[in-house]
């Protein structure tokens, strides 16, 4: 099938009215969260993967898709308004956006965030279409030494690209490693670290995991501190900018969709990454670094673009590659998982209605989150005011129900109790969790591709640097593990999946 | 942070110690004939590398002075969320869903978040019903049931 056949038969799926009505879903839930402060895109998804489980897959990955873009636009709102981010990708919205709504300018804030957002995810789409096919095609031609490789290099990249310290990275990746590893094994059929218990020897569950520590774990971590926030600016208008703005805006808006989708092809470029580049270069080149940080429209559209281009990026190395780029990609991943789909370079050959379905939902779901975020901005507003002393009953009360229903198993609601709390730990001991869902998640394929390669070489680890591709991937892997203890570790960096 | 990194690294050495220890209970293997252990036993082996080189980075830190708790922290809060989710695990299969769910959105939102009793009901029954009804009727997924579920 040719490029323009593939792309009719995505609309054709994504116009089956399920699909829409999903796709619907996705960013509204998205926008929402997007908008409530301490409810991120990622411990969403997570509640909502046991509900995956009973949609079809196609619609169900057009939602969990749309949530993860959806959330993106949403975050403006609460940090233009608020001046709290609504997920962490929004932070640097926060410098000039709020500034903004101080000068009574919330309006053309918002609408130059959304319009920005609305283009860069527009790119981001056409580059997914134009790039995936291509690097999936290559990616076939991997064998288990350069999946091996690859996904070590993702593993450093990430803990690499994360604000914390690498090492504490590496360990919480390695951790996962193990963690998937306990149940049966996939090669001699044995049971391991089960303790007698048969509830585990499917393993750990990916549900109660990744719920306990996202959702739990970030509900703990916020009763903690019991969020309390003041809108600046409670009537919005005058969304659409002037043409005074949209000159100051347009090449702000390109330059950071360019940088967006170029960092989040990377494993670990997290949004907040591009967004922080973006910043950085806008404030660099511009004839009036002065205004940065007091209200200046640049430091609003090219982040907010930068972010969203980021977020259609992601999904490039998770669709053909099969490497989840942080914690959110990660959970994605488990929602394929879930539904029974690999995530990898078969997947566009195998599930290319999926695929191109996806594809086509993102442009519709651009189209839906304009219209949401502008017109009905009002709406979004008075969410802001729900307290967070009613949402965390309710998000608690999803965890509990998401954790169960996958199985109906009373266990897996104390294997996300235990999780929960380890998350709260870590997040006192400053220790990150996306390495640790994402070593989770691969832990199976590393796995089956390192015990591939050692009877393929006769037990020789020499496998990994005589083949061309895997010896460039393990190179680049042993530098950026060795490069932080030069002191050449980005520090303005973080990932996504925080 | 120092405190803080020592005590996390000698959990997570402990944590790589206990690892090796399991996976050589276990069918280990050679390099040429991995058995079930040898990838657990990889993986302990490497936190165990991880966790001395965060112990390392430790006495590299200052002695900072970081509190556990943030001052005004709810700790009373974290403790009764974390008491109610166990509530919960162990009453969803005796009591049934509707009656654990109104139960926990109860205790939650009387103790934790601070509502009235009559918000707390309102907000619990609503709840629990609404979600009773999607999960049994369109999702087709069965609940746990209790007196309340037999009723419908």
């Amino acid at each position: 099938m040719d490029f323009s056949s593939n792309i009719a038969m995505g609309f054709s799926v994504v116009a089956e009215p399920m699909n829409l009505f999903f796709c619907f879903i996705g960013v509204l839930l998205g926008t929402l969260i997007g908008v409530l402060p301490g409810l991120g895109p990622g411990p969403t998804i997570s509640l909502l993967l046991p509900l995956t489980y009973h949609l079809n897959p196609v619609a169900s990955i057009i939602m969990v898709a749309g949530i993860y873009y959806g959330a993106k636009y949403g975050g403006s709102t609460t940090s233009i308004l608020l001046n709290i981010p609504g997920e962490v990708d929004s932070v640097v919205t926060c410098l000039d956006g709020y500034q903004m709504a101080r000068q009574g300018r919330a309006g053309p804030a918002l609408g130059i965030s959304a319009f920005g957002s609305f283009i860069a995810g527009t790119f981001a789409t056409l580059g997914l279409m134009l790039v995936a096919p291509a690097l999936a095609r290559f990616a076939l031609s991997f064998g288990p030494p350069e999946i091996f490789s690859l996904m070590v290099l993702a593993l450093t990249l990430i803990t690499f690209m994360s604000s914390g310290s690498q090492v504490k990275g590496l360990a919480m990746a390695t951790l996962g490693l193990f963690l998937g590893s306990i149940g049966l094994d996939i090669f001699a059929n044995v049971d391991r670290f089960v303790f007698g218990y048969n509830f585990l020897l499917e393993g750990l569950g990916i549900v109660p995991v990744i719920v306990g520590l996202f959702g739990v774990g970030e509900v703990l971590s916020n009763l903690e501190v019991q969020l309390k926030a003041e809108i600046f600016q409670k009537r919005v208008s005058h969304l659409l900018p002037s043409l005074k703005d949209w000159r100051d805006s347009f090449w702000p808006i390109i330059r950071g969709t360019f940088i967006g989708f170029f960092v989040g092809l990377i494993p670990g470029g997290g949004g907040i990454a591009s967004t922080f580049a973006s910043y950085t270069i806008e404030k660099r080149i511009s004839k009036h670094p002065e205004r940065f940080g007091k209200g200046a429209i640049e430091g609003v559209a090219g982040p907010e673009a930068a972010n969203n281009a980021c977020s259609g990026a992601n999904f490039i190395p998770l669709m053909t590659l099969g490497i989840p780029t942080n914690g959110i990609m990660a959970i994605i991943f488990a929602s394929l998982l879930i539904n029974g789909l690999q995530p990898g370079p078969n997947l566009i050959k195998d599930q290319s209605a999926l695929f191109w379905g996806v594809i086509a939902s993102m442009y519709v779901g651009n189209v839906m989150l304009v219209i949401l975020n502008l017109p009905l901005i009002g709406i979004w507003v008075r969410f802001l005011t729900i307290p967070y002393s009613v949402l965390a009953p309710l998000i608690l009360f999803f965890c509990l129900l998401g954790a169960y229903t996958l199985k109906n198993a009373v266990p897996d609601l104390i294997i996300m109790l235990i999780f929960g709390i380890l998350g709260f730990l870590m997040r006192k001991f400053r220790f990150e969790g996306a390495p640790l869902i994402m070593g989770f998640v691969i832990s199976e394929l590393v796995e089956g591709a390192f015990i591939r390669s050692l009877l393929m070489s006769g037990g020789s680890f020499a496998i990994f640097f005589t083949r061309p591709i895997s010896c460039t991937l393990m190179i680049v892997a042993v530098i950026l593990f060795i490069l932080p203890f030069l002191g050449k570790k980005p520090t303005a960096l973080g990932t996504s999946g925080k | 942070m120092r405190k803080y990194d020592i005590v996390s690294g000698l959990f997570l050495l402990a944590v790589a110690l206990l690892i090796c220890g399991g996976s050589s209970q276990l069918h280990v293997g050679t390099l040429t004939s991995p058995g079930s252990g040898f990838f657990p036993l990889v993986t302990g082996l490497c936190l165990g590398i991880f966790s001395i080189l965060i112990l390392v980075e430790a006495r590299k830190l200052g002695k900072e002075h970081v509190k556990f708790w943030v001052p005004g922290a709810n700790k009373k809060g974290i403790y009764l969320t974390f008491l109610f989710i166990l509530f919960y695990a162990f009453l969803l299969e005796r009591l049934g869903f509707i009656g654990t769910t109104v139960l926990f959105f109860l205790l939650m939102s009387r103790f934790v978040s601070g509502h009235r009793w009559s918000t707390a009901i309102f907000f619990g029954l609503v709840t629990s019903l609404s979600t009773y009804f999607v999960f049994t009727f369109l999702l087709r997924a069965p609940l746990p049931q209790g007196i309340l579920e037999r009723m419908f």
